[in-house]
């Protein structure tokens, strides 16, 4: 898109030619004004495998199914004077629960 | 020339910033011409060594990029690997499998990969478990991409090879757990796994009808030849030492008893035979010549016929353990020999690839070998413990050899080859605990790695002192180490060489992920499927904010999802999964198109692509329709594109419709924006971000009564009000023990029955379920105080007082517990 060197306003293409709107400049079109929006590939991810755990893991016997590695992490629950409540994953089957003094 | 001058010249190898410095420096340093020169010539080359080229993975990047199949990782086409169909076990170039594989069947394309999934077609491959056993894993994919200018050549200490790009990742071990390590971080002295023992399962008997020419032979040889103890020395034999001319099968020996066994098996197949003694070469020779010419056919296209082009017949791989120990002893009998120092067997030949074939054979019985290689010849070596094995196992023919072979010592302490890497920090660990000093295993801890044997008589030692159970489970991964079933084998070179053709390759293992070539080394394969790496999660709210959802029965949960279960038939096939999938994920015109605006012209051009028309199976001319339908105006046809026009010529127009083309809805169920297939247990289950529960129970393939979705009021819509009680109740269930809570079900099922009561999805709060009470007061009480009394006495309503908040605010009892009953005055009777 080119602006007409003598008033400033847009021009407008029109048969390989730029034409101004308000005054009558006409400038040749020499250049290609393009611009390509591309396909986005897209392909639906298969996953096969149990993606592995990224929690940091402790020693700690899930109440449910007796497995001894758990993954934790601490979140501030109760208020803001209260220790964090920490919740354990079994690694096994996925039991979530939590523990706080 | 000046300072500035000279930096200039190198103004295009160099960033600014880094001449700057240079400068400062040189003026600091009052450096020399020389000097500078120098400085900067080496800062010109480091800076080259840093830089990244295209492709290549780098930190994060690579980090995010592990499964992206751009990351090389495979091996050359000549590396010939172990691999099982059915039950016959064949050792095959790699490159020549795959090939084959992708000219029959369809590959799938990413990038520059071509991908086959073979994954039903019953392939299996020898593999390290974790546990570090060897045993045959399941095939999934193959693929095959253009090879790298440059790929490595590893060789270890046992002389085994391998070459592969410089980012297949191999298996090393470390913390005494199995980890990859990627071929460009290998260094001398690392240790990679190569198998001590194959496990098989076995053929008795060869058909020989495929190798037979002539039919109208003297003597025939049967059609099934037993894979016995006889013939298996017999083709040891063969191998050794005999050679196939145009009318006879010849075996050069000089040793009576195997000259006698010969006869014999010509005898067992009724074929005649000649024999003569003569000189030839160096020393005199006794030949056994067998006239047949179908066991010349048979021998020739098995074990192929020269010293230089004899191989290990396929169906050797495949055959009992007795038949292999007999071919070793017939191998052995007829070229193997003691060396004078008596302290290993030896055996070489001209032929490279059946001194491997024979390294192979030998690991399938236990017994490790090592290889030598120079131009012409290539030699095995047994030495020591390895030594006896084969005196236990196989043995030669000749009683003298085998007395022989008792005088080779057993070395104890010559374990340089059998090391296991990676245990040292557990080492330390258990004798810390234990209180043993400290001293003894302190070499086992520095270099972290310990011969086999010395770690089976330390964890005996260990047993016996052991003191509480965390000791004993330490002690018990040591022993797993111990038993394992590889031989970790130290590389002693890495060389960089071109690769032999133009693509390089690789296999996709089930939960292993690891495979082995021929020559028994486990390589690690390419990050499990090509799923893409990014993000494989769909974003789901949870805890109080969905709860916060599922109580006020919001309309549009802020993430809807489905959980669509497939047939039977649909849920074990993943190319029938991924259909369901692209049937479902809404495609819009910009995925399946490139898109070019020409100002110039003021018109867009529309090219389509054909092959994601054809995979996602939608047909052109309905797509320009819908084209035609946004665009107001009929579109033309110019080659390879299409021509859209906007109705008016300005730019904002043209630029609108390209916006307004771009969203146009070509496939897949409105409202599904993404769509995931995972694999649970046997079954592939699809995951989508977005809901259209009704369309979606409709398709072919879906298991409708397994599938689900989270917006309750879809479920409302399709299944009625009890669907939509329970699907309410194992929302908020859900929810609240993904964050660890246990709350009872009866209770949420109490507030689910409020909820749906009525016949409808009602909120709890002053849209529904308190909105809706009988009583004026109860709900002023609630919220919008004002309104309700004023609408309620607008209206002249009644308030019953029934329920507990009136009854609170007047101050009466209220009509539950006691104040259920109400007393009444008996009358007195008189």
């Amino acid at each position: 898109m080119k602006f007409c060197p003598k008033c400033g306003s847009m021009m407008m293409p029109e048969e390989g030619f730029f034409k101004c709107k308000d005054c009558d400049t006409v400038l040749e079109i020499k250049e290609e004004y393009k611009s390509k929006e591309n396909k986005s590939e897209s392909e639906i991810p298969v996953i096969d495998q149990k993606e592995d755990s990224v929690l940091p893991t402790i020693k700690k016997e899930c109440p449910k199914c007796g497995h001894n590695k758990a993954g934790w992490w601490m979140r501030q629950t109760r208020s803001a004077d209260e220790s964090e409540t920490r919740f354990f994953r079994c690694l096994e089957c996925e039991h979530t629960w939590r523990e706080y003094d | 020339m000046s300072l500035d001058e000279k930096l200039q010249n190198y103004k295009e190898e160099l960033p600014p910033k880094i001449l700057k410095k240079l400068k400062q420096k040189a003026q600091e340093k009052n450096l020399t011409e020389k000097q500078l020169e120098e400085a900067l010539e080496e800062t010109e080359q480091r800076f080259e060594q840093k830089q990244v080229e295209y492709g290549e993975p780098v930190g994060t990047i690579a980090a995010q990029s592990i499964g992206e199949p751009g990351t090389q990782m495979s091996i050359d086409y000549e590396e010939e690997v172990i691999i099982k169909q059915n039950e016959e076990i064949k050792t095959k170039k790699i490159g020549e499998i795959i090939d084959n594989k992708i000219l029959s069947q369809e590959a799938r394309e990413k990038d520059e990969w071509e991908v086959v999934d073979i994954s039903n077609q019953n392939y299996k491959v020898p593999s390290l478990t974790q546990d570090e056993k060897v045993e045959w894993k399941e095939l999934q994919e193959c693929s095959r991409h253009p090879a790298p200018e440059k790929i490595l050549e590893i060789k270890t200490s046992s002389g085994r090879k391998i070459k592969a790009t410089d980012s297949h990742s191999f298996l090393i071990r470390k913390n005494n757990e199995i980890k990859t390590k990627s071929g460009s971080e290998l260094e001398k002295g690392d240790r990679i796994p190569s198998i001590k023992k194959l496990k098989h399962n076995c053929i008795q008997t060869l058909e020989t009808t495929e190798y037979i020419n002539q039919k109208w032979a003297k003597k025939k040889l049967p059609k099934q030849i037993k894979l016995d103890k006889e013939f298996g020395w017999f083709i040891g034999i063969y191998l050794a030492e005999g050679n196939c001319t145009k009318q006879f099968v010849n075996t050069s020996n000089r040793n009576q008893q195997i000259q006698l066994k010969i006869r014999k098996i010509a005898e067992r197949f009724g074929f005649s035979y000649n024999e003569y003694e003569h000189s030839k070469g160096y020393s005199e020779t006794h030949d056994v010549r067998l006239n047949s010419k179908q066991l010349l056919n048979l021998l020739e296209k098995t074990c192929g016929t020269g010293s230089q082009n004899k191989k290990i017949p396929e169906f050797a791989y495949s055959a009992y353990d007795d038949f292999v120990a007999a071919l070793l002893r017939g191998y052995f009998d007829g070229n193997g020999n003691i060396n004078p120092e008596k302290d290993m067997i030896r055996v070489s030949s001209r032929s490279k690839e059946l001194i491997n074939g024979i390294s192979l054979l030998l690991n399938r019985l236990g017994i490790f070998s090592t290889k030598n290689t120079d131009k012409k010849q290539s030699t095995l070596i047994l030495s020591h413990k390895n030594a006896h094995k084969f005196k236990q196992k196989i043995g030669f023919t000749q009683q003298e050899k085998n007395k022989e072979i008792n005088q080779i010592k057993e070395k104890p302490t010559q374990e340089y080859i059998d090391m296991i890497p990676g245990t040292g920090e557990l080492i330390k660990e258990i004798s810390q605990k234990i209180g043993t000093p400290t001293r003894r295993i302190n070499n086992f801890h520095k270099r972290d790695k310990i011969g086999r044997e010395t770690l089976k008589k330390y964890i005996k030692e260990f047993k016996q002192k052991a003191n509480s159970e965390e000791v004993e489970q330490k002690i018990k991964e040591l022993e797993e180490a111990a038993k394992s079933e590889v031989i970790w084998d130290k590389i002693t070179q890495i060389k960089e060489i071109k690769p032999t053709r133009n693509y390089v390759y690789d296999f996709s293992v089930k939960d292993t992920e690891n495979f082995t070539t021929k020559q028994g080394i486990v390589t690690h394969n390419t990050m499990r499927t090509f799923h893409y790496a990014g993000v494989a999660e769909i974003d789901v709210t949870l805890g109080l904010p969905r709860l916060i959802e599922i109580v006020d029965a919001r309309k549009t949960p802020s993430s809807p999802m489905m959980t669509i279960k497939l047939e039977e038939e649909y849920a074990s096939d993943k190319n029938k999964a991924r259909e369901i999938g692209w049937k479902i994920e809404e495609t819009r015109l910009e995925d399946i198109a490139d898109m070019e605006t020409d100002f110039s012209k003021m018109r867009i051009l529309i090219n389509l692509d054909d092959e994601t028309l054809s995979k996602k199976k939608i047909s052109e001319e309905e797509v320009i329709d819908k084209v035609e339908n946004t665009a107001d105006d009929s579109v033309t046809e110019e080659g390879e594109n299409y021509i859209v026009r906007p109705s008016s010529s300005s730019y904002r127009e043209i630029l609108r419709l390209v916006e307004d083309l771009k969203e146009i809805k070509v496939a897949g169920i409105e409202g599904i924006s993404r769509v995931i297939i995972r694999k649970e247990g046997e079954e592939y289950t699809i995951y989508t971000e977005g809901s259209a529960f009704k369309e979606v129970l409709g398709l072919e393939g879906v298991d409708s009564s397994k599938t689900k979705t989270n917006d309750l009021h879809e479920v409302y819509d399709t299944l009625g009000i009890e669907g939509a009680r329970r699907a309410l109740i194992n929302e908020a269930t859900d929810t609240l023990d993904e964050q660890g809570l246990e709350v009872d079900i009866r209770h949420i099922m109490l507030v689910a029955d409020l909820m749906t009561n009525d016949g409808r999805l009602r909120a709890i709060g002053r849209h529904g379920v308190s909105g809706e009470k009988q009583s004026v007061l109860a709900r002023a009480a609630f919220e919008v105080t004002v309104n309700h009394l004023l609408d309620a006495g607008k209206r002249g309503e009644r308030d019953e007082l029934k329920g507990v908040p009136e009854n609170v605010i007047v101050g009466q009892p209220i009509e539950l517990g006691t104040g259920i009953v109400d007393l009444q005055m008996k009358e007195q009777e008189e």
